[in-house]
């Protein structure tokens, strides 16, 4: 499965033995549409990897392709290879409940439940089966990763809705951290938060790589050059479909980027 | 200071709004001239709580008739409320477009039966088949309750399933993302964040339960007795007035009007429930 003719197509391909999250020829279809094509890269353990493009390239269809997210939209269809921990996760016997379990999601705009902090951070470990005393040391446990702990542990009954944007965005990481996720997917998750809420979550995630896989989807070059040590630029193909125009060390796609595209696309944004 | 001329609107406007709130005023000052002197008369506890009904011997005790409605409500409720809400998250949960296409008028279709046709059907199916499997006189409250159950579907339905799909996608997608299946969603993060909502449907839909009168005048059995249990007949507030209205004069006229007033301050006292349902949203 982890052959190496399957390379995305620049030439510093991370070894696949890292990788926990990987896709092979994926292709994926909204109705007639194709939207993704032919997109083949692997995601590091342990390491932030960033995903840039134009608007409508296809960031959030990949991302949403890693937790088969993109199901709930009818007649969507994905052919090639998803892999985690090179196993495919399209397979029949693949409990998608369980999959997205092991890959959380950071929504775009934060989407606390209407329901107290303490619930919204307990509601996962409760449905996969923990038990109370062992919940709310989950919780605490989640809050203090989140950053969150402080501000509001003297208020865990209070309503999530009257937290700031900032903080309804960290209590979401909360959230998903609190189920023990081995990866986690983030779609834009800083572009409703001011610079402070921002810098925050970043800080967030930088710590949070040191145990998890994260895969962000940002519009912000400053924010990918910041915190990701991979990069992944997607483009549309002439017929729209998303294609994977390079992939490499964050730090050679923005000094020295080999594609064409990437480099404009890049120059474009920073300079 | 706006001109004259363009607030006439404005008042225009204010006058329709203040006619339909005087037909309010209206009844309640009717309802209220016309009752309270019997109140007064017979005494607030024994009105409300007199077990015995006997106009000739100027008996006027309604309470038989507050349990009769208490108890049918209730019933309609235990028995359409479930049915109702599997409904609505069905509707928007569950059911293909072209399957809710058909559903949705389907339920509204229900909405708009004349309550006399729901008294007939009841009187000619449910009544027997009460008789028959459950034995009493078939005219119960559990016949009762069948038929309001019923005809408070469409209110509740609508209602709730209104308030489920005002949801935002993301909460589904957020509850998804964390690994639940599709009814570990629903169940504790789709219907809990539209609990206010339901609430109000549910509060809605019995405040019609226990206005209505023609169906089940005719298959409660509308005796005067306390009921004993759920086969036996009853009356409700409603069905009172109903019944007896069309010969009543002098103090058992009164007296239906306090049976108003009684059924109007219940309403009421629902109403303001579902607001306070409605206003506790988003927090
Ligand atoms: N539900 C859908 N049905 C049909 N087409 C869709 C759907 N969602 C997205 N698309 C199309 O797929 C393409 C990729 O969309 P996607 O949202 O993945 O882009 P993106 O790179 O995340 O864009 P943005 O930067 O604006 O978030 C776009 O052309 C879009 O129009
Ligand atoms: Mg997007």
């Amino acid at each position: 499965m982890e052959e190496s003719a399957t390379q995305p197509p620049t030439a510093a391909t991370p070894s696949a033995t890292a990788a926990k999250l990987a896709m092979r020829h994926v292709d994926f279809h909204y109705g007639p549409f194709r939207a993704l094509k032919d997109i083949s890269l692997d995601i590091h353990d342990r390491a932030i990897t960033a995903i840039i493009g134009p608007s409508g390239c296809g960031k959030s269809t990949l991302l949403r392709t890693f937790n088969r997210m993109n199901e709930l939209i009818p007649r969507t269809r994905v052919t090639g290879d998803v892999l985690l921990d090179g196993t495919g996760i399209y397979g029949p016997d693949v409990d998608v409940a369980v999959l997205r379990k092991r890959i959380g999601m950071v929504f775009q705009r934060p989407n606390p439940f209407p329901a107290s902090i303490y619930d919204n951070v307990a509601i996962g470990p409760r449905r996969h089966g923990r038990k109370e005393p062992d919940v709310q040391e989950i919780v605490e446990r989640s809050l203090c990763r989140a950053a969150l702990w402080d501000e509001v542990k003297d208020g865990l009954k209070g309503p999530a809705l009257a937290l700031s944007a900032g903080q309804q965005q960290l209590l979401c990481i909360a959230r998903a951290l609190a189920v023990e996720p081995e990866a986690i997917l983030m779609d834009e998750p800083c572009s409703s938060l001011d610079p402070a809420a921002t810098l925050e979550v970043e800080e967030l995630m930088l710590e949070l790589a040191q145990e998890y896989a994260i895969v962000i989807v940002t519009h912000n070059m400053q924010q990918a050059a910041r915190v990701s040590s991979m990069s992944a630029c997607m483009m549309m193909d002439p017929d729209r479909a998303g294609v994977l125009a390079e992939y490499d060390a964050t730090s050679l796609i923005f000094t020295n980027p080999k594609d064409k595209r990437t480099e404009d696309y890049i120059s474009g944004r920073i300079g | 200071m706006t001109p004259f001329k363009e607030r006439i609107p404005g008042f225009v406007f204010l006058l329709f709004a203040l006619s339909a709130l005087s037909a309010l005023a209206l009844i309640a000052a009717f309802l209220f001239v016309e009752g309270v002197p019997l109140i007064a008369k017979v005494g607030v506890g024994p009105f409300l709580f007199g077990m015995k009904w006997a106009p000739s011997q100027g008996l006027y005790g309604i309470f038989p008739m507050i349990v009769g409605t208490v108890a049918v409500t209730l019933g309609a409720a235990v028995l359409g409320v479930p049915v109702a809400l599997a409904c609505a998250v069905f509707l928007t949960e569950f059911a293909p477009r072209a399957v809710s296409a058909v559903v949705r008028p389907a339920i509204q279709l229900l909405a708009g039966i004349p309550s006399v046709v729901y008294g007939f059907w009841g009187l000619i199916f449910i009544v027997p088949a009460i008789r028959t499997w459950f034995g009493g006189p078939g005219l119960s409250l559990l016949a009762g309750s069948v038929i309001l159950a019923i005809m408070i579907l469409p209110t509740i339905i609508s209602i709730a399933e209104v308030s489920l799909n005002a949801l935002p996608r993301l909460y589904k997608e957020g509850a998804l993302a964390l690994g639940m299946t599709h009814w570990q969603a629903i169940r504790t993060v789709l219907i809990p964040s539209a609990k206010s909502g339901i609430l109000a449907a549910v509060i809605l839909g019995i405040g019609r339960a226990i206005g209505e009168t023609m169906a089940v005048i005719m298959v409660l059995g509308n005796a005067v007795a306390l009921p004993r249990s759920i086969l036996d007949p009853a009356r409700t507030l409603t069905t009172n007035i109903g019944i007896e209205m069309g010969y009543a004069s002098g103090d058992h006229q009164q007296a239906l009007f306090a049976t108003g007033i009684v059924l109007l301050l219940i309403i009421m006292a629902l109403n303001s429930l579902a607001q306070v349902a409605v206003n506790r949203r988003r927090t």
